[in-house]
């Protein structure tokens, strides 16, 4: 029979720079595997999200396909070199191109993804102009969270609406935020049907975040 | 008669004598959220694909019940109707589903109809799931729609009274023309009203603490939004014997289609919605957009027909979307519903013998309010995927879905079609199908 549609595509964009190197790639790696085992709890992601991480330092890889949630394999990653948001946010429209399937006549399509990016520091490639297609062209609901000192909202605020602020790189700054994903993706079904355009619902940040308005 | 289930835990439908399937089910599901954390990629041996009924046979056990919240305005767990004109019986279903269950939260869609004088007129809608307050929203709609066709079918009858023969006469004559034209300005009016009833519904609890406490600001139109699907049925004589003239319009997902059990499969399913729908899943467009409040604007978005039918259905995408393409998926669906004992099948399909298939028997799965509970029900889909028969064959082939029903397999029931309707929406497994699920059936005599 027909594969199954009507997915919830969750792309995790993951900074695995030089500055990660240590406690803070440890609290990432915790965070996917918190991450994974909380939405395994949930009936509905169960039959309906399907993960996929995207890394990027001094160039962007997709180390996990879309793939759903029961068969999903924590990705190795480790941290060394530059922060080629650039070039994530090209391989992400890409990937989106790819694996994402829109409503046809004969199919019903996936829902409309949702995007998660984590970084600590400023990119050090050619970012704008991608960063300007996902904004103007939202083929995804982008959630971006900017960590530690370093971070540049400005950048993310030119990538999507949604920007987060977290003071740290912490380990219970990184545990929340992962947390706060995985209340992301089971809350976003209620405003799935949301128009087009419209801002999705999401469940409050954790405390010590800040929504850069 | 009526059926209101407002959280009857204790008055559940008894479930069929399944203590096979329970056997096998306890021990293949997982007993808690703990048990499926401990499953990783590796424990699926060999397997690197899942079947979607690996997955539901995993979350089954998953799927939580919370109660309806106590305010503001809780409304039923489920509703259901059946009525009888004595030409044709309609029954309707309209049940909260699995998310809504889980996490404690209302029933969005509804449904309201009347029968009248020997006709129909019938409205089903989708309460917007981001919105607080859509199934209020949704149940004003369709009454709205009942109440003023009522009012102007009363009305064309007196202007018109012969209309009943007419809409049987010639469908190029200026009187088809007519009566077509007042029935279906009645249907696009009592939109319109809909749309006002809508407003009318938010006025009214606008400034109320108990609203404003769950959206944590003012309420507004958007919080009651929802879908609308109307139509009107009418049984007409023609010089082809006995027809239907039916007229619809649907603002929003969901569908609207007829269906011919006596035709060939191409021919078997009429197509009488057109759903709105973006790029994505779950985008779509409801009656409390602006454009809605002039009837004019609704006119490209009514259809007209008049020919044989056995059934005529309305549903909501909680239903629309496991049939997909509708076309011809539904018929799958008029399948479901005859395999299961809810619709009629007295369809002259060809009798042969079937000694020699073996056709799967129906599943279970527990009950989501009481996990004690199964429901035995079977799937076109499963009879098909397992016998390699195509949807013409079984559609063809009666005698072979009499083998493969519920009847078929011993399972019978005392149930009326309004509870079995609800129990077959209540329980029907599909993965990723987790909405509210309504829907509207008129069933012909012949």
């Amino acid at each position: 029979m027909s594969e199954f549609s009507r997915r919830l595509p969750v792309y995790l964009l993951l900074d695995v720079s030089g500055s990660m190197q240590g406690d803070p790639i440890e609290a990432v790696r915790h965070g996917v595997r918190a991450l994974i085992s909380e939405l395994r709890g949930d009936p509905q992601a169960l039959e309906t999200a399907y993960l996929s991480v995207i890394t990027f330092n001094s160039s962007a890889r997709q180390v996990t396909p879309l793939t759903e949630l029961m068969l999903f394999k924590e990705p190795q990653l480790s941290a060394g070199g530059a922060t080629a948001l650039g070039a994530a946010l090209r391989l992400l429209a890409d990937c989106i191109k790819s694996e994402v399937r829109k409503s046809t006549e004969t199919q019903k399509g996936d829902w409309r993804p949702l995007v998660f990016i984590l970084t600590d520091g400023a990119p050090t490639d050619d970012w704008r102009e991608a960063a300007a297609v996902l904004k103007t062209t939202k083929p995804a609901n982008i959630i971006a969270c900017a960590a530690g000192a370093y971070a540049d909202t400005t950048v993310l605020k030119e990538i999507t609406e949604c920007v987060l602020m977290m003071n740290t790189l912490s380990a219970g700054d990184l545990a929340q935020f992962f947390a706060w994903v995985s209340s992301s993706v089971k809350m976003s079904s209620k405003s799935l049907d949301a128009k087009p355009g419209a801002n999705i619902e999401l469940p409050p940040p954790p405390q010590g975040f800040v929504i850069v308005p | 008669m009526e059926n209101n289930n407002i959280n009857n835990a204790s008055e559940t439908v008894p479930a069929f004598p399944d203590q096979a399937a329970k056997d096998v089910l306890q021990e293949e599901l997982p007993k808690t959220a703990e048990d499926t954390n401990a499953l990783t990629a590796t424990d699926v041996p060999g397997k690197k694909k899942l079947s979607d009924r690996d997955v539901t046979a995993h979350t089954a056990a998953m799927w939580k019940y919370n109660p309806v919240p106590e305010s503001p305005e809780p409304y039923p767990e489920s509703i259901s109707r059946f009525a009888s004109s004595g030409e044709f019986s309609v029954t309707a279903a309209s049940v909260r589903g699995k998310k809504h269950k889980h996490d404690g939260s209302n029933r969005d869609d509804s449904f309201a109809f009347e029968i009248i004088d020997g006709m129909a007129v019938a409205a089903v809608s989708d309460g917007a799931g981001s919105k607080a307050f859509s199934r209020i929203g949704a149940k004003a709609a369709c009454e709205a729609v009942i109440k003023y066709s009522k009012i102007r079918l009363e009305a064309i009858k007196r202007d018109f009274p012969n209309f009943r023969k007419e809409l049987g006469g010639d469908i190029g004559g200026a009187n088809f023309g007519n009566v077509c034209s007042q029935i279906a300005e009645m249907l696009r009016g009592s939109c319109a009203e809909a749309f006002a009833a809508v407003e009318a519904a938010a006025e009214k609890r606008l400034g109320n603490p108990e609203f404003e406490a769950v959206v944590d600001r003012k309420t507004e139109l958007k919080d009651f939004s929802c879908t609308l699907l109307a139509a009107v049925f009418i049984p007409v004589e023609t010089q082809n014997g006995r027809e239907y003239l039916t007229a619809s319009i649907q603002v929003g997902d969901g569908m609207i289609a007829a269906v011919d059990e006596n035709a060939e499969v191409k021919s078997a399913l009429i197509i009488l919605g057109d759903a709105d729908s973006g790029s994505f899943a779950g985008e779509t467009e409801f009656i409390t957009s602006e454009q809605f409040r002039n009837p004019e604007s609704l006119m490209s978005r009514t259809k007209v027909r008049r020919g044989k039918l056995t059934s005529f259905l309305m549903m909501t995408d909680g239903v629309a979307d496991d049939y997909y393409p509708n076309n011809p998926q539904l018929l799958r669906l008029a399948l479901d519903l005859k395999l299961n004992g809810i619709m009629p099948d007295a369809g002259a399909g060809d009798s042969r013998d079937n000694a020699d298939i073996a056709v799967p028997g129906p599943v279970s799965y527990p009950w989501v309010n009481d996990g004690d509970v199964l429901y035995a029900l079977q799937y076109a889909k499963n009879v098909l995927s397992e016998t390699g028969l195509t949807l013409e064959d079984l559609w063809k082939n009666k005698a072979l879905r009499k083998k493969a029903s519920l009847s078929g397999f011993g399972i019978v029931h005392e149930k009326d079609c309004a509870e079995m309707l609800t129990i077959w929406l209540d329980n029907y497994v599909e993965r990723g199908s987790f909405d509210d699920r309504t829907l509207l059936m008129i069933n012909t005599e012949n």
